[in-house]
This record gives structure tokens, C-alpha cells and sequence, in this order.
């Protein structure tokens, strides 16, 4: 089977794959402290998001990318667009009535404004995800001298999360074979989730032991500096760029302490 | 209950070539039948067809005169039952009597019903004593008896086993024999889809073997072993006894070990 299948990461030789994965980490870091903490909310997100977008195009993932966020975004705006806009206790401008309810203007600014840094932060991760092959950051990590348990504990959930998600949908199939109803109704959906844990978190006992079994016979443990078959290529330059982002960071940080 | 299967191809998403290809056979009601061929044939994957885990891309499958199109694997379910190969997969409850009560209890049969379907799928795989425990605290052998068990409990008129005799030892096999020839009595259609040629030269009269998913041989077990040319392009190689009374050329030629030794003291006399 092709890597794809095990991992969220799609091949490609774009300028954003070759990265160093820490430039990547950094920025998803400066999104969500920009968008959150920094001064002008929804503009500087609404900027992020065009970049973003940018930086999907040119690592020829737009397609995915859109698909997931707007998955993942759309029944949020939906649900947070009725609530707030109807319920909302900062809610005084009216923009619609129907009957005698009526749908409000700071409602809906709101759930825009929570949307768009939403946007921003999962464009920014999951532009890491799809661009960043697990192994580079294990690899970066132990590159940069940190202990390479913390480099397994950072790069195994990006191996794992895809392969229990096969895993999720091997053990629903049997038990539909078995004439659960995993479809359908709400409610049938719900109970269907209960037989799935056990066999599922069991499974990944299980998988944890024996990948303990494996990295040891590996010498995962001995001590000693490891050389790495991967590379991942740093500069200067990047390295420039990191330590800028993180500067950008603290400086938003204090800013907001300060104020 | 007879199962129809006609022109049936299909391709996965992510293969760049058919895995099913115009697959058509009929089984009857009370048949046994083995699907075999090399690995990744097609075996499993025709084996999903039968309950709506996968749908047809092109083609029909029709089980008792029911087309099964659109249909949810959940009702599906009351009539064909699927053993996976990996019993982990199937594993879900914390104890073996629940698991084994979990799929007729699904297909909503009464308790007293469902008591009397879980005792004797217990005992016909010699679970009884197990009925407590946990069932991930069993042995990987007893995990697949444990499954075998959830699955006839089922009552369903047909099943299918993928690879049920993989990993049990002589005794859990002749129990798993005990069981078919009971399900059998019963009127119900059994396909088992294994790489055991010993087994299958014992205890099943017809085979189809796919060969890249598409249906090489479908007939009776003994004449598949005489055409050697086909066996050998589909991996696969006749049982040792077999081989043995082609080079003695012994007319018909043994499947069992019984019949060998009666031809052969035949010979001898
Ligand atoms: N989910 C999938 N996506 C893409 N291709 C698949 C998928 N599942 C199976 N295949 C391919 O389809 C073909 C048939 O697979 P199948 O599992 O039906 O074979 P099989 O005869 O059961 O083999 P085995 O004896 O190893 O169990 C194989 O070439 C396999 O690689
Ligand atoms: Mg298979």
C-alpha cells in the first residue's frame, strides 16, 4: 500500500513541503497568536486566510484542504450562526424578523468572527499535516538535540490517528455484518459508538505493547548520539524566519499582557 | 436459501485495475462450497458482495430471489452471516456470552430465543465453560472459536467464513467440522473461502476458485486437482495424498487418507 493510505501527509516537492517542519510549527503558533491575541481580529485573520490559501496553491493541496475546512466549518457556522444570531445577549440591531423572533447583527458578527479565526489556525495546521512527512519531524526533533522519546511522542499521533480511523471503520463494518445499525437515525448513529470503543481501545493497547517490543529491538533506548537516514534540510535563512516568528510572538503576547 | 450472483464486477477507488471481474455462480440452498484462490484474488472481496459491504459496481446479486441493491448490511444481516478474518476485528463486548448474544440479539430474536441460540453456538465450539470471562483475556485460538460462535448464533440461512481454520489446532478444526455438517442438516448454505487444500479435499464436495477476480473454476473439488495447469496458475497445489495416488496412478484419485489406504490395499491384494 502506498504511504498515503497510513498518514495524512500528501506527496509533493513544493517549496511549503521542503519547509523545515519546525518554520511550519512556528507558524501554525504565530496564526493562532495573531488571530486570538493580537490587535485586529477578523482583518488580520481574513489576511492569514488569504495567505493560507496561497501557500495551499502553491503546494497543490487547495482541493483537500478546502474539503476538510469546510467540512469541519460549515455545521460550526450553521449551528453557531442560529444560536447567536437569535440568542446572543449582546444582540440589539436587528437584521431580519420572522414573527416574533427576530435575527440580530452582533450575533452573526460574532459567528463570523469566531469562524474566520477558525479558519485560520485549521488552514494553518492542517497545511502542516498535509505537507509534513511525520518521519521529517521525528527527525527535526531529534536533529535539534531534544530526546527522541519526545520526537515518538510528537510523530507517532500523525502515524496513529489515520490508521485507527481504518482500524474505526474495519470494526463497524463487522459489526454491521452483525446487524448492528450504524446508519441512519441519530439515535441508531449514537449507540452504534458503544460497542466501538472497547475493540477499538483495546486494539490500540495492544498495538502500543507490541510497538514497544519493536522499537526496543531496534535500540530505541541505548544510549549514544544516532545518526538518520532522512535529512531534513535547514539554512540560514529559515532559521532567520523561525526566530522571527517566535520574536513576533512574544512581542503579540506581551502586548496583550501589557494591555 | 440460494444465492445468485450474476456478471458482478468491481474496482476499489484506489485500484487501477478490476478486483471483481464479471463474476457470476449460483449456490443452492444447502450447499457447501469453498472460495479459494491466491491471495488477493478476490475472495474477500466477492465475500462482501453477499451482505451489502460492498455494492455491485456492475452486475446483481440476488439472495433467495431478493435483489440485493441499496440494501444496509444491517438487514442484510438476518440472512447472511460474515465471519472476518481477523477476529479482533469482531471482538466488542466484555463477556463471551454477550458477544456471542450480540448479533442475533441485533437481528431482534426473542429472549428465550436468544438463549437457547447462544448456548448451542457455545457449546458447538466448546465455549461453555468460558462463558464469563473476558473475552480479551482468551488465547488467540479461543478468540476465533469465540467468533465462529457470534456467527452461527446468528441463525441465518447462509454463512461465510473468511479463513475459520487459520490458527486452530486439529481438535478446534474437527470442531469447527462438527459444526458444519450441523449447520448443513439444518438446510443452511455454507461458503468458506480458505488456502487449506487438505481441508477442503476432506469436507467440501464444490469449489470456485477466482483467479484476479475473476472465476476460474467452478465445480467439483476432484476434477479442479486433475487439471494441473490450472491449479498451478492459480498458486495452488493439490493435497499431499492426492499428488501421492497421481504418481502410484490410482483411478479416482484419493482426496482422504482413508480412501488412498482402501485403493491401495486394493492394489496390493
Ligand atoms: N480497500 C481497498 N482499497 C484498494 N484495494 C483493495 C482494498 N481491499 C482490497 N484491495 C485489493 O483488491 C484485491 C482483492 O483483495 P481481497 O482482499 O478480496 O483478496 P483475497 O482474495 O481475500 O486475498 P487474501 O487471500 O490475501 O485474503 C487485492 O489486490 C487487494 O490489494
Ligand atoms: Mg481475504
Amino acid at each position: 500500500m502506498p504511504e498515503t493510505h497510513s498518514t495524512l501527509f500528501i506527496p509533493g516537492d513544493s517549496r511549503y513541503h521542503r519547509l523545515h517542519p519546525f518554520n511550519k510549527l512556528a507558524y501554525i503558533l504565530l496564526t493562532g497568536v495573531t488571530v486570538y491575541l493580537g490587535p485586529g481580529k477578523s482583518l488580520a485573520a481574513a489576511c492569514l486566510i488569504i495567505l493560507n490559501a496561497g501557500f495551499a496553491v502553491e503546494a497543490a493541496i487547495f482541493i483537500p484542504l478546502w474539503r476538510v475546512l469546510w467540512r469541519t466549518l460549515l455545521p460550526l457556522a450553521l449551528y453557531m450562526g442560529i444560536i447567536h444570531g437569535f440568542f446572543n445577549p449582546a444582540n440589539h440591531t436587528v437584521l431580519i424578523s420572522l414573527g416574533n423572533m427576530s435575527v440580530y447583527q452582533e450575533g452573526i458578527q460574532f459567528t463570523f468572527t469566531v469562524v474566520l479565526q477558525l479558519s485560520a489556525v485549521l488552514s494553518a495546521s492542517l497545511l502542516f499535516a498535509f505537507c509534513t512527512h511525520p518521519a521529517d519531524l521525528i527527525t527535526a526533533v531529534s536533529q535539534a538535540g531534544w530526546p527522541p522519546a519526545l520526537a515518538y511522542l510528537l510523530g507517532s499521533p500523525l502515524l496513529l490517528l489515520p490508521a485507527m480511523r481504518e482500524r474505526a471503520r474495519t470494526i463497524q463494518a463487522a459489526q454491521r455484518a452483525r446487524g448492528l445499525e450504524t446508519h441512519g437515525r441519530l439515535s441508531q448513529r449514537f449507540r452504534a459508538v458503544f460497542p466501538l470503543i472497547t475493540p477499538l481501545i483495546l486494539g490500540a493497547i495492544v498495538e502500543i505493547e507490541q510497538r514497544a517490543i519493536a522499537l526496543e529491538v531496534r535500540s530505541f533506548n541505548i544510549p549514544g548520539k544516532k545518526t538518520s537516514w532522512r535529512k531534513v534540510t535547514d539554512s540560514v535563512v529559515q532559521g532567520f524566519f523561525r526566530w522571527g516568528m517566535v520574536t513576533v510572538i512574544i512581542m503579540i503576547v506581551t502586548y496583550r499582557f501589557i494591555n | 436459501m440460494q444465492i445468485r450472483i450474476e456478471n458482478l464486477s468491481f474496482r476499489y477507488l484506489k485500484s487501477n485495475r478490476d478486483n471483481l471481474q464479471k463474476v457470476s455462480c449460483t449456490i443452492e440452498a444447502g450447499e457447501r462450497v469453498a472460495l479459494i484462490g491466491h491471495n488477493g484474488s478476490g475472495k474477500t472481496t466477492l465475500a462482501k458482495h453477499l451482505n451489502g459491504l460492498l455494492q455491485p459496481q456492475q452486475g446483481r446479486v440476488f439472495i433467495g430471489n431478493h435483489l440485493i441493491a441499496g440494501e444496509s448490511t444491517a438487514q442484510c444481516a438476518s440472512k447472511v452471516a460474515l465471519l472476518f478474518q481477523n477476529p479482533d476485528d469482531q471482538i466488542c463486548m466484555r463477556r463471551v456470552y454477550e458477544e456471542v448474544a450480540f448479533g442475533p440479539k441485533n437481528l431482534g430474536h426473542s429472549s428465550s430465543r436468544l438463549h437457547i441460540l447462544v448456548k448451542e453456538a457455545l457449546t458447538l465450539f466448546d465455549l461453555s465453560h468460558l462463558s464469563e470471562s473476558n473475552p480479551y483475556d482468551l488465547g488467540y485460538s479461543e478468540r476465533k472459536r469465540l467468533a465462529l460462535a457470534s456467527i452461527t448464533a446468528m441463525d441465518t440461512p447462509i454463512l461465510v467464513f473468511d479463513e475459520p481454520t487459520a490458527g486452530l489446532d486439529e481438535r478446534e478444526i474437527s470442531l469447527f467440522i462438527g459444526a458444519i455438517h450441523n449447520l448443513q442438516a439444518q438446510g443452511k448454505s455454507v461458503i468458506m473461502i480458505t488456502h487449506d487444500m487438505d481441508f477442503v479435499a476432506e469436507h467440501i464436495p464444490r469449489a470456485i476458485c477466482l483467479k484476479s477476480g475473476a472465476v476460474a473454476y467452478d465445480g467439483l473439488v476432484q476434477n479442479l486437482f486433475n487439471n494441473e495447469e490450472l491449479l498451478s496458475s492459480c498458486s495452488l497445489r493439490p493435497p499431499q495424498v492426492f499428488q501421492l495416488s497421481r504418481h502410484l496412478h490410482h483411478t479416482p484419485r484419493a482426496l482422504t487418507p482413508e480412501q488412498f489406504v482402501s485403493t491401495l490395499s486394493r492394489s496390493v491384494q
